[in-house]
């Protein structure tokens, strides 16, 4: 079945280049969000697998969007991939405790991207 | 990798470049910002944090895509900003010359990737600065002494005393910091919760913050979903006030919102009542830094109050741009516009076709009505042509304000370089050009610029005797007159001495001193624009860069413009240059003869068709072919430029059927290359011997295709043919 | 003017008195700087004012209908500028393009125009004393053009062209 995910980030070629790396890789759909409130309005539309979604956004900062996804009562089981380029521990802690299932560091490799979706979702399939 | 994979990566490296030289460009206006927000106040913090995020995301980017140089850079800017963003480290007008400078390492080395295909291109340095200078910020601005700031653990304490740990933890650093500085300073902390329909989320929270925004600092926007239902959202403004409770209130008026006090405050809110010292933000656009300047005498402008410091800049309309707008605009490839203009080109040609065939239609037997209803069907299409070719010139018209912000950054430097305080003016950002001429145009805009400051605003105490403030004014006006724009920069400074223009110009030889004697005083000024005449000092380097006013003068006469300049002695100068709102941009068909590429403009073409050797007769020793039941007239290109070929036609060629009043004459040659809208440039009074060019155009890379003057070449065969004798060859060495 | 001021020899060839820049000032030592190239192996010297910049030789595009030293057009920045051909603009045979060909942008009149030599040596600086005009050259038929000799060092010897009278030919 084909799986389908949120990237939100607010600049555009990184949503790029990260969708790029999920569509080359795997069978799945890709949504983008530039914005927390952009993700918050299509998040209920879809049925997503994962989200991926930067910590360092105006307005919504990531925090606050894995708090407002896990409270969703449908799909607060969404897994959810934090990416940014803070090396603070602080901030890793933060988001793991508020519920992200992984944190991923830029600079990352479309490798890795996709290893780390398929380690924190059940069914992603590789592209045909 | 595979292929298609390759490909796929450099479209998103083009994202990379395209997204990258927009951050860029939004640094450099925030700091520009930050440093008008200096002279009348404290930036606002919101500023300072939208430069962290521009380096942040750069950051990100970069290292992604793997652009190392940039990646250091970027790296070094964003720790600095973090710094200054946190109050660790101030920032002052050197720290700002700084960040400027960092702002231009970027550009060099996003130009550089781009000119190379490569995200480690090498970046050449600059004359005079050393290249990029990550952490030179940290050096130049000063560390604060932490004597009047408790250590960061207290104020974490302090908090957690204060404010809910359901806001607290999804805070991130810098807005915890925001909120601990503000409670420590005893403003109160207040949630504000709206709720918003998520169709309509962007606007509506547009209009709380316009709301919000003067009455405080907004910490952050806190989602949550009590309503249960999809479409809705609630969301909690943490806002720290500055102003009464009652002026929230009043703020809230009118829409559905629920405010709740986290943390009280300690000190009273500012009466509303006195004048606030604003803080100064790009974002609310009611607030501007200065007003529009007084009406001016003769045609400088008169001087302004000084503000203490370099420059303040202002700009118009454009202070109030927000993010928000900026997306309202697409970035363009002008490749892509000329490809479009191409394609449109191509229909054209497919229309003309069509107008053929109906035109042939209706004189053939059967169905007339039909002939006649294509034949209207067709002009619709035309006129649908047009337009999409008009809106395709549009789209290449830009507000000049583009490069504008350019020059402001490099006046600044300029101004703290040479030691004066100059006042930039700008108005008319938004008159629109065409993007060709913006790029070109930005350069001597600079010289003409760097010449204003360098010799024409006079040193300060100069100034004060003269009984001018110490700030000189530069005042840069852009504005549409016709078909033309207008662009003006005029200084009051001392004015151009006439009787030094002289002196310099018979020292290097232009004039003899008996004909100094006898100029007119437009003649004298226009001395300036003779090489080596308007830069004071002798150069023995040749930097190849030409600071001269001869320079900007070649520069704008080979877009179409042209520049003049007026003076007053000890009033100031102002030199005008007037630009062709676009550039002369005509439809062209391409044509090869013997190897070489010419245009031909369409507006004197009739038609084009194939010649083939069978349809060439000889009467009376002149070449002609028979159309549509006339004579037509041939002329071969080859021959007239004087290179003919040897041998008579083998294979078949093209005629272009050139037209004017009632003459037509066919133009043979090789092969039809395409058609497209080619920018003419003027070709120098040194080609003029050869009689039939209008000018040249660039086709590629620094290739030119000469443009043919259709109408001299054909006034120049009837007359030759009058005189019955054939057009002889001018023999060509070589 | 002073009477340091060098006069061209040739005053016939414009209505114009052309004065070479000599002396800066009064005093001794006092320098005369120009650039050097060279044209079929010989050492020139033009006015460093009226030279703009040195560029690779661009794409020449051919102009035709013109007299055989205009080789055609270039494109310098944007602007299309008009290639000549110094060598047979001063009686030479027309140039074989060497790789160390190079193009001095000068401008008459506003005109941007390039001149194309062999190739470019260095900026020279002389002082008045190394400076000498008014001979008579053998080869006369280059005597028009010729402002000067100088000797930058006594092995050394340049032929200071006059590029406005040369530019000012070209127009005629």
């Amino acid at each position: 079945m084909t799986s389908s995910y949120l990237v939100v980030d607010d600049s555009r070629a990184m949503r790029a280049y990260i969708a790029g790396a999920l569509r080359a890789s795997l069978d799945c759909r890709v949504d983008e969000a530039s914005s927390g409130f952009e993700a918050l309005r299509l998040f209920p539309r879809g049925s997503y697998d994962a989200v991926i979604a930067d910590i360092n956004m105006p307005d919504i900062n990531g925090f606050e969007l894995i708090r407002h996804l896990r409270a969703s009562v449908l799909k607060g089981g969404v897994a959810i991939v934090i990416i940014s380029t803070q090396t603070s521990q602080r901030d890793v802690d933060r988001a793991l405790e508020l519920g992200a299932n992984l944190f991923l560091r830029k600079p990352f490799t479309p490798e890795e991207i996709v290893r780390a979706i398929k380690s924190c979702t059940s069914g992603a399939e590789a592209a045909p | 990798m595979t292929k298609s994979k390759k490909r796929d990566m450099s479209k998103t490296m083009k994202e990379f470049l395209s997204e990258s030289q927009e951050l860029v460009e939004t640094l450099s206006r925030n700091l520009m910002d930050i440093d008008a927000a200096l002279k009348v106040g404290e930036p606002d913090p919101d500023m300072i944090n939208e430069v962290f995020r521009g380096w942040h995301t750069l950051k990100g980017l970069a290292s992604t895509f793997g652009a190392e140089t940039l990646t250091k850079l970027a790296h070094a800017e964003e720790s600095l900003l973090d710094e200054i963003r946190l109050g660790r480290v101030e920032l002052t007008a050197d720290a700002l010359d700084s960040l400027l400078e960092s702002v231009e390492a970027a550009i060099r080395t996003l130009n550089a990737i781009d000119a190379a295909g490569d995200v480690n291109a090498a970046v050449p340095a600059t004359l005079g600065s050393d290249g990029a200078k990550p952490a030179a910020g940290a050096g130049a601005a000063e560390t604060k002494g932490d004597g009047a700031r408790p250590p960061q653990a207290e104020i974490q304490v302090e908090l957690r005393e204060v404010v809910a740990s359901e806001v607290l933890e999804v805070l991130t650093e810098f807005e915890e910091h925001r909120l601990a500085i503000n409670v420590q300073q005893g403003r109160g902390v207040y949630r504000v919760r709206t709720r918003f329909a998520l169709q309509t989320i962007d606007a509506e929270l547009d209009a709380i913050k316009r709301r919000l925004k003067p009455l405080g600092e907004i910490i952050t926007y806190l989602p949550s979903t009590e309503s249960g239902d999809p479409d809705l959202l609630d969301i909690d403004v943490i806002l720290v006030l500055n102003e009464s409770l009652a002026a929230l209130d009043a703020a809230l008026d009118g829409i559905e919102a629920k405010r709740e006090q986290l943390v009280p405050p300690r000190v009273a809110p500012r009466d509303t009542a006195q004048t606030i010292q604003p803080k100064v933000s790009s974002k609310a656009p009611d607030e501007q830094i200065s007003r529009e300047p007084a009406p001016l005498a003769p045609n400088i402008p008169a001087p302004r109050e000084p503000k203490e410091g370099a420059i303040v800049s202002t700009r118009d309309r454009a202070a109030g741009t927000s993010l928000r707008s900026v997306s309202q605009s697409v970035r363009v490839d002008i490749g892509k516009l000329d490809r479009l203009m191409n394609a449109v080109g191509e229909l054209n040609i497919i229309r003309t076709a069509i107008a053929k065939v109906s035109d042939e239609l209706r004189t053939a037997m059967g169905r007339r009505d039909l002939a006649i209803e294509l034949h209207r069907v067709t002009r619709g299409f035309e006129r649908r042509l047009a337009e999409m070719r008009e809106g395709i010139l549009e789209v290449r018209m830009v507000p000049i304000g583009q490069m504008f912000d350019r020059l402001t950054r490099m006046t600044r430097k300029i101004s703290r370089s040479l030691g004066k305080e100059i006042h930039l003016v700008i108005a008319g950002a938004d008159t629109e050009v065409d993007k060709l001429i913006i790029e070109e145009l930005s350069d001597p805009l600079m010289h003409i610029i760097r010449n204003a400051i360098d010799h024409g605003v006079e040193e300060p105490s100069e100034r004060r005797e003269a009984g001018k403030p110490d700030v000189g004014t530069v005042a840069l006006t852009a504005y549409q007159k016709g078909n033309h724009v207008l662009i003006e920069v005029e200084d009051d400074g001392a004015g151009i001495d006439g009787e030094r223009i002289v002196a310099a110009a018979v020292l290097r030889g232009f004039l003899t001193p008996e004909q100094a004697g006898s100029l007119s005083e437009r003649e004298i000024l226009n001395l300036v624009f003779l090489p080596g005449v308007s830069t004071a000092k002798e150069t023995t380097e040749l930097s190849g860069r030409g600071v001269g006013m001869d320079v900007v003068k070649t520069n704008i006469s080979a877009l179409g413009g042209v520049v003049e300049v007026q003076t007053e002695l000890g009033i100031g100068t102002k030199f005008t240059i007037t630009m062709p709102v676009t550039l002369a941009i005509i439809p062209a068909l391409l044509v090869s003869v013997d190897g070489d590429t010419y245009a031909v403009p369409l507006n004197t073409v009739a038609e084009a068709l194939i010649l083939s050797p069978a349809d060439v007769e000889t009467v009376m020793g002149a070449e002609v072919m028979t159309l549509r039941g006339k004579t037509l007239p041939l002329c071969r290109l080859d021959r007239f430029f004087g290179r003919p070929r040897s041998g008579p036609l083998e294979e078949s060629s093209r005629v272009v059927v050139a037209s004017l009043g009632q003459r037509r004459l066919g133009l043979v040659v090789d092969n039809l290359v395409g058609q497209q809208d080619v920018v003419i440039k003027p070709l120098g009074e040194s080609l003029a011997e050869a009689g039939c060019f209008a000018g040249a155009t660039e086709i590629g890379d620094q290739r030119l295709s000469l443009v043919l003057d259709t109408v001299a070449i054909i006034e120049e065969f009837f007359a030759i043919g009058e005189e019955a004798s054939r057009p002889t060859p001018i023999p060509v060495v070589g | 003017m002073t009477d340091s001021l060098i006069v061209s020899p040739a005053a016939s060839l414009g209505s114009r008195a052309r004065r070479h820049r000599g002396d800066r000032g009064v005093g001794a030592g006092a320098a005369l700087s120009f650039l050097g190239f060279t044209l079929e192996k010989e050492e020139y010297g033009a006015d460093l004012n009226l030279v703009t910049q040195i560029v690779k030789p661009p794409p020449l595009t051919w102009v035709p209908r013109v007299r055989p030293h205009v080789l055609g057009v270039i494109s310098i920045r944007g602007a299309v500028v008009t290639l000549v051909d110094l060598r047979q603009l001063i009686g030479l045979a027309p140039t074989s393009w060497p790789r160390t060909a190079r193009v001095l942008l000068t401008r008459h009149e506003g005109e941007p125009i390039g001149l194309l030599v062999d190739g470019v040596t260095h900026v020279h600086r002389v002082s008045l004393e190394q400076y000498e005009t008014g001979l008579s050259l053998e080869e006369s038929s280059r005597t028009e053009c010729v402002l000067g000799i100088a000797r930058p060092d006594p092995s050394t010897r340049v032929t200071i062209v006059d590029v406005l009278g040369i530019l000012s030919e070209l127009m005629r």
